[in-house]
């Protein structure tokens, strides 16, 4: 005989018991484990989608809105045998059927069309994959096959967006060239996952629509003849070394420069985009001697009555001898005019204002004097910059520029006729300080800049490539491959999200267990008592039962790993079938890791081990002649007076904090209403079961019924075995409390989708477009033929809850804060306008102020902190590359917005920030909720062409509240689990109870109770005990749910709160019934001989 | 130790339960002293407090106040640890329930308490012999479910025995027994008090049990009194 027999003993003969705690443990590992497993399978899709969007793509350099030379990549290779490089033209655009097969709306917007040459297939997860893309080809992805229906072979109309090599929205640029251009490809081939069919450089899990073309065809299409704008680089090369090559490979042309030597030996530097950037300028600025000008068209030049229009004008030419209020005007000025020196001359000109809409702003000059020089004017015509749609232009009325210009006057004959003889010659010389002040824009305030005659072409070039940090011209690689892991190990935790959602599922089978557990102990009390009594410590007894537990609690955890395999694959069933939502439609393939079966294995059998020491300590509490003696069946223990007190006392003290914490609530309003929610449900919860303690206690201590009755003695049977009363109760109420809460969360987002201050600001249509729409307000009014705050866009990640990854850098907006502030747009009460203000809040330098999409954006989707003083900040790059921070200063305030995922900017800091991004590409239109889906439709279809989708506004909130729902579903779903889990355990309960007063229901039937009292009796007490549980969950989730009901859009539903009451009600009663049946004799009285 | 040493004494014992309105007073300043290989009965009606006393001896309740000296050692010093291992050691129970568990077997029923020496060369012979002495030889892989109600009490007291103790306490051990048992239970005691030297502190009501004792004590209204 040994210990480890006597364990072994005990383990066999008490199979029954431990077939229990098996079940339990399996139950408790297998949701824990699956729940973790759905949390696996999740982080291991993300991965693969990870991996199959970037294939071998280590590195990539995306120069948004603007294009570096495609050699550039092959110079790289050259510099660096181990870089392979290749360089994309990455556009934006439409794609559809031919128009013999197209069907109204089934155009694809946003698509990604990517000019690719062979070698970029190399960076495919299948090696060996090629695909060769003559002009007029395209390989496109399953799913735009999938969404438009086609197959290798077919026809597929592109309408592809031609962004212009100069910034669309700044003054000069050419408003000439259309801005998409339309093919017809025939379909190549189908790409797969891992022929890079998913190819994207946003961390995000949704497949983007993919259109690859030849890549030199598409230049010539778009008219980037030469240029790209997206290079990716393979892995194994470190990120230093790359930005080394980088610095010795490039050149001027790649940032749209280029130098000019004048027929004087004047070598000048221009920019394809019209005026010269900031860090390009300051490189210029090293060379001595050289000098920045600034080329603009005026309106007119006028003195008195005599005036000429739209005239050229320069500034920094002749810095040396003027002053800042003087200017220097040609001959032929000068005769127009009637002017000479110390003559004063007004100009106007047109100023440019973030919305895009042009200010004439006037000021007048005094004439220095007039540049009599042939060579000085010859000079200066020779050296004006090129400004496509203008220079090359034959008559003025050709002039196709971003600026308003009036028809008459472009028809000037003298002017026209200057034109003819001259070109571009300035008509007029103003200082540079002089000419930016006027003419200076978010573009640059310097179209050139020249350098002394004594430099060579050769020589400016070595010397700017020195000066000129091309990263700070945006122009680096970005690690992008590290960077979506990044993104993938900060995504949500959907393990820990499961396990959230099966946590009272986890606790209903742990209880179960428990319950089990504890009335198998019940019945070995005396084995206690006996080895107490033959002089076994206590510790000792317990560590015996202990230790005979741990085999069924380690096995039942094992199993319960297999159990947990097919939870996990149940879960993601239910994921692809019932809740794609969740996932935001992301296939979700099923993955085992071993760390986690042993995770969930170890945590089940330290749960299991918890409670099944809970209940040794509890059954080893007694001293052995009560172990030996007492009859628990029957024996009715009370507690000490000291525990009776200290039980109402800390009951008392969890009220007092429920009640503290729906005050401060109340008070506070904080941004997250979770926590609250769940301190006053848990605090109320603990106060309810404690003051039912006592209620029980007080029943099993109460004085004699003068006058018993049936009710009574129902009464005193509840006080009778408290613990289980308690379990039954207690399990009960937490499951109601979670499922009645949960069902109250659900938002109505549609009912104040019409007031400014829902999330839809009151707009009835939330539009977007593929490419741009151009021109100012008015202009769009005419577009649109409706009134529309339209909105620029940065993109960026989606910080949303449609995005499973972390969001690095969420996608910007820049907004007019004024006109949202006059609309009452947002702000939770008309007139009010510190909200939009906050967007104008000065901080410091390089530091841009922003306001969350919404709070579910800031909490969930960022998890940062909101606030003028506290707020978090998000790096970022502007256009140029330089890096500044965007200040999380405030939120919309409600919960969903239409801008979930996003942050708002003010338009001024966005077009400083972003000049490039020309245009609006997204519209928050002012139209009645009943005629939203057809105004939406109308914008669809006449603005095809910019690959417009709108509809309407609420629409897009309940796309992002189906998640939420989703999440509320799950959590009803697995939570009602937990309830049917809970009513067997009140079965158990039940029974037991049943089974131990069989000789009491004998005595009962004896003494002439009838098999239908004895019923009703036992139905009534049991009943009682879900009611008394279902009322204090109730209670608990309508005092928690309160503040989310007076401080949000929540609505409750009292139907489906009814039907929900209902459900469990029947469940349970079912539940009890069948135990009740089952364990009441037909013929209690040979029950009688146990009495 | 000699015959005439106090195994345990008692002093000036109270016991009360709690109750209301006032406590429930049991024993009432109870004094005893049993020597070595004494045999002693204690008798009263139901419900006197005689199981409480044979409680409060064998270490498994504790008094209200006053002394209990075992081998002159006050149990109340002891830790609990201390007091399990003088059960353990120096006292064996025969319950008027023979309290076996259920899942050994016979044998293993009665090693139980020896699995608590260290020194455990021996007992497997002494727990045959034991078994052998109540008659029980042949049925040490039974399971007391095997058993008649005498034979569990043949093995409760083998089990009493293993660890040789000093003193032997047997509440009502023939309460559940057939006359004829009941005799020869109460022989095999006699036997091996005489064998083992113990004292010997049985409870009973019955009179036939108490009368072979040498010494006879009565419980009344709380306190004992010597039997005529």
């Amino acid at each position: 005989m040994s210990f480890v027999r006597l364990i072994t003993r005990g383990l066999t003969y008490h199979r029954r018991l431990h077939a229990g705690l098996l079940l339990g443990a399996v139950l408790a590992c297998g949701i824990l484990t699956g729940a973790l497993l759905v949390g696996d399978s999740v982080d291991y899709s993300l991965r693969a989608i990870a991996s199959a969007r970037l294939g071998h793509i280590q590195y990539a350099m995306e120069w948004r809105n603007r294009f570096f030379g495609h050699a550039l990549a092959q110079r790289l290779q050259e510099k660096d045998p181990r870089i392979r490089a290749s360089a994309l033209l990455s556009l934006k655009g439409m794609a559809s059927l031919p128009p013999d097969r197209k069907q109204a709306g089934n155009q694809l917007n946003n698509v990604q069309v990517i000019g690719v040459k062979a070698d970029f297939w190399a960076f495919a997860e299948e090696t060996s994959f090629k695909v060769d893309l003559g002009p007029q080809e395209a390989a496109i992805n399953e799913k735009t096959a999938s969404a438009l229906g086609i197959k290798p072979g077919d026809d597929l109309l592109l309408r592809i967006t031609k962004p212009g090599t100069m910034p669309l929205d700044a003054p000069l640029s050419s408003r000439e060239q259309e801005q998409t251009v339309s093919s017809l490809v025939t379909v190549k081939g189908v790409l797969s996952d891992a022929q890079l069919g998913r190819f994207s450089l946003a961390t995000n899990q949704t497949t983007p629509f993919n259109v690859f073309v030849n890549f030199t065809w598409l230049q010539e299409e778009t008219e980037k003849a030469g240029l790209a704008n997206l290079m990716v680089v393979n892995g194994g090369v470190p990120q230093k070394d790359l930005h080394h090559v980088l610095a010795q490979s490039w050149d001027l042309e790649d940032l749209g420069l280029r130098l000019r030597t004048s027929s004087l030996d004047f070598v000048q530097l221009e920019s394809s985009r019209i005026f010269i950037d900031e860090e390009v300028l300051r490189a210029t600025q090293t060379i001595p001697g050289s000098i920045s000008t600034l080329t603009y068209l005026v309106n007119s030049i006028s003195k008195g009555d005599r005036m000429t229009p739209y005239s050229f004008v320069e500034a920094g030419a002749f810095d040396s001898i003027l002053k800042d209020d003087e200017v220097e005007i040609n001959m032929w000025l000068a005769a127009q005019l009637l002017a000479t020196g110390g003559d004063t001359v007004d100009m106007a000109y047109l100023q440019l204002l973030p919305d895009n809409t042009f200010v004439e702003r006037s000021r007048s000059f005094k004439v220095h004097g007039v540049v009599l020089t042939t060579e000085a004017l010859n000079i200066e015509r020779e050296l004006a910059p090129l400004f496509p749609g203008l220079s090359q232009v034959e008559s003025c009325t050709d002039w196709r520029i971003g600026m308003p210009m009036d028809e008459a006057r472009l028809a000037d004959p003298a002017n026209e006729l200057y034109w003819k003889q001259y070109g571009q010659t300035p008509k007029l010389f103003t200082t540079l300080k002089a000419g930016q002040e006027m003419w200076g824009n978010r573009f640059g305030d310097v179209t050139a800049v020249r350098f002394p005659a004594s430099m060579s072409e050769s020589e400016v070039r070595q010397t700017l490539r020195k000066e000129i940090a091309p990263e700070k011209e945006g122009l680096q690689f970005l690690p992008v491959g590290k960077m979506a892991l990044d993104a993938v190990n900060q995504a949500i935790d959907f393990g820990g999200l499961f396990v959230g959602m099966s946590f009272f599922l986890i606790v209903a089978a742990l209880v179960l267990l428990g319950l089990l557990y504890v009335f198998g102990l019940q019945q070995r009390t005396q084995e206690m008592g006996i080895l107490l009594a033959l002089g076994y410590s206590r510790n000792r007894v317990r560590a015996l039962f202990f230790l005979e537990a741990c085999p069924t609690a380690i096995v039942g955890a094992l199993l319960g790993a297999f159990a947990g395999i097919a939870y996990a694959r149940l879960l993601l069933a239910a994921i692809a079938f019932l809740w794609p939502a969740a996932v935001a439609g992301t296939a979700i393939g099923f993955h085992i890791k071993a760390s986690t079966l042993l995770i969930g294995i170890f945590a089940a059998t330290l749960f299991v081990l918890l409670v099944v020491l809970a209940g040794i300590w509890r059954g080893t509490r007694l001293s052995p002649h009560q172990l030996l003696t007492t009859d628990f069946a029957t024996a009715t223990i009370h507690p000490a007076r000291h525990r009776r007190i200290w039980i109402f006392l800390l009951s008392t003290i969890a009220l007092f904090c429920a009640a503290a914490t729906i005050v401060y609530v109340w008070k506070t309003k904080p941004e997250s209403m979770v926590e609250p929610f769940f301190s006053v449900g848990t605090f109320l919860l603990l106060a309810e079961l404690g003051y039912y303690a006592s209620f029980l206690g007080y029943l099993a201590r109460r004085p004699t019924y003068r006058h018993p009755s049936l009710w009574k003695m129902i009464l005193s049977n509840l006080a009778r075995r408290r613990g289980r009363s308690l379990s039954v109760a207690g399990l009960t109420a937490c499951g109601c409390f979670l499922v009645f809460a949960v069902s109250a969360m659900q938002e109505n987002v549609a009912l104040h989708a019409t007031e400014r201050s829902a999330g839809t600001g009151g707009f009835g249509i939330f539009a977007e477009t593929t490419a741009p729409l151009m021109g100012t307000p008015e202009d769009l009014l005419k577009t649109l033929g409706t009134k529309a705050v339209p909105l620029r866009v940065r993109d960026g990640d989606d910080a949303g809850c449609l995005n499973l990854n972390h969001a690095l850098a969420p996608r910007l907006y820049g907004v007019d804060p004024h006109q949202l502030s006059r609309l009452g747009a947002f702000v939770p009460q008309p007139g009010e306008d510190t909200l939009w203000k906050l967007l104008q809040q000065p901080l410091q330098e390089g530091v841009v102020p922003a306001l969350a999409g919404d709070s579910d954006t800031a909490m969930w989707g960022l998890k940062k902190k909101t606030g003028v003083a506290d707020g978090d900040v998000l790096p970022y790059h502007d256009e140029s590359g330089k890096k500044f921070t965007v200040k999380l200063v405030g939120k919309l305030p409600m919960r969903l917005s239409v801008f979930q995922g996003s942050l708002l900017i003010s338009e001024d800091a966005f077009t400083r920030l972003f000049p490039s991004e020309a245009g609006f590409r997204t519209f928050l239109i002012d139209t009645p909720a009943n005629k939203a889906q057809e105004t939406a439709e109308r914008l669809n279809r006449d603005l095809e062409r910019f690959g417009m989708q709108a509809a309407p506004a609420v629409s897009r909130l309940h796309e992002f509240y189906a998640v939420e729902q989703t999440y509320l579903s799950m959590f009803l779903l697995l939570g009602g689990f937990g309830l049917i889990l809970g009513a067997g355990g009140t079965g158990i309960v039940v029974l037991r109870n049943v089974f131990e007063r069989r000789s009491e229901i004998a005595l009962l039937h004896a003494l002439g109770y009838e098999r239908s009292i004895l019923l009703k009796i036992l139905l009534a007490e049991h009943g009682a005990l879900v009611l008394a549980g279902m009322l204090l969950g109730a209670l608990a989730a309508a005092a928690a749910i309160l503040p989310l009901i007076l401080l949000s859009q929540t609505t409750v539903s009292p139907l489906v709160q009814a039907v929900l009451f209902a459900v469990i009600v029947i469940s349970n009663l079912v539940s009890i019934s069948v135990m009740v049946l089952v364990g009441l004799p037909q013929n209690p009285t040979p029950y009688l001989r146990e009495e | 130790m000699n015959s005439e040493d106090p195994v345990i004494v008692l002093k000036g014992v109270f016991k009360d339960y709690p109750g209301t309105p006032e406590p429930v007073k049991v024993l009432h300043d109870i004094s005893l002293s049993v020597n070595s290989g004494e045999r002693l009965a204690i008798v009263g009606p139901s419900g006197c407090g005689k199981s409480t006393l044979l409680n409060l001896m064998g270490t498994l309740d504790e008094p209200s106040s006053g002394q209990i000296l075992f081998k002159g050692q006050d149990v109340s010093k002891q830790s609990p640890a201390g007091l399990a291992a003088l059960r353990n050691r120096e006292i064996g129970f025969v319950f008027q329930l023979h309290h076996l568990l259920p899942q050994c077997t016979v044998l293993e029923n009665v090693l139980v308490p020896a699995l608590l020496v260290r020194e455990t060369d021996g007992f497997q012979q002494r727990a045959a012999y034991l078994l052998e002495c109540v008659g029980l030889k042949d049925r040490l892989d039974h399971r007391p479910g095997q058993l008649s109600g005498g034979e569990r009490q043949r093995v409760a007291v083998a089990r009493a025995l293993i660890n040789r103790p000093s003193l032997l306490l047997a509440d009502e051990p023939t309460g559940s027994l057939n006359q004829e048992s009941a005799e020869e239970l109460v022989d095999m005691l006699l036997h091996l008090n005489r064998e083992e030297g113990m004292a010997l502190v049985v409870v009973t009501h019955s009179q036939s049990v108490a009368g072979r004792m040498e010494r006879m004590l009565e419980i009344r209204g709380g306190t004992l009194v010597p039997r005529e």
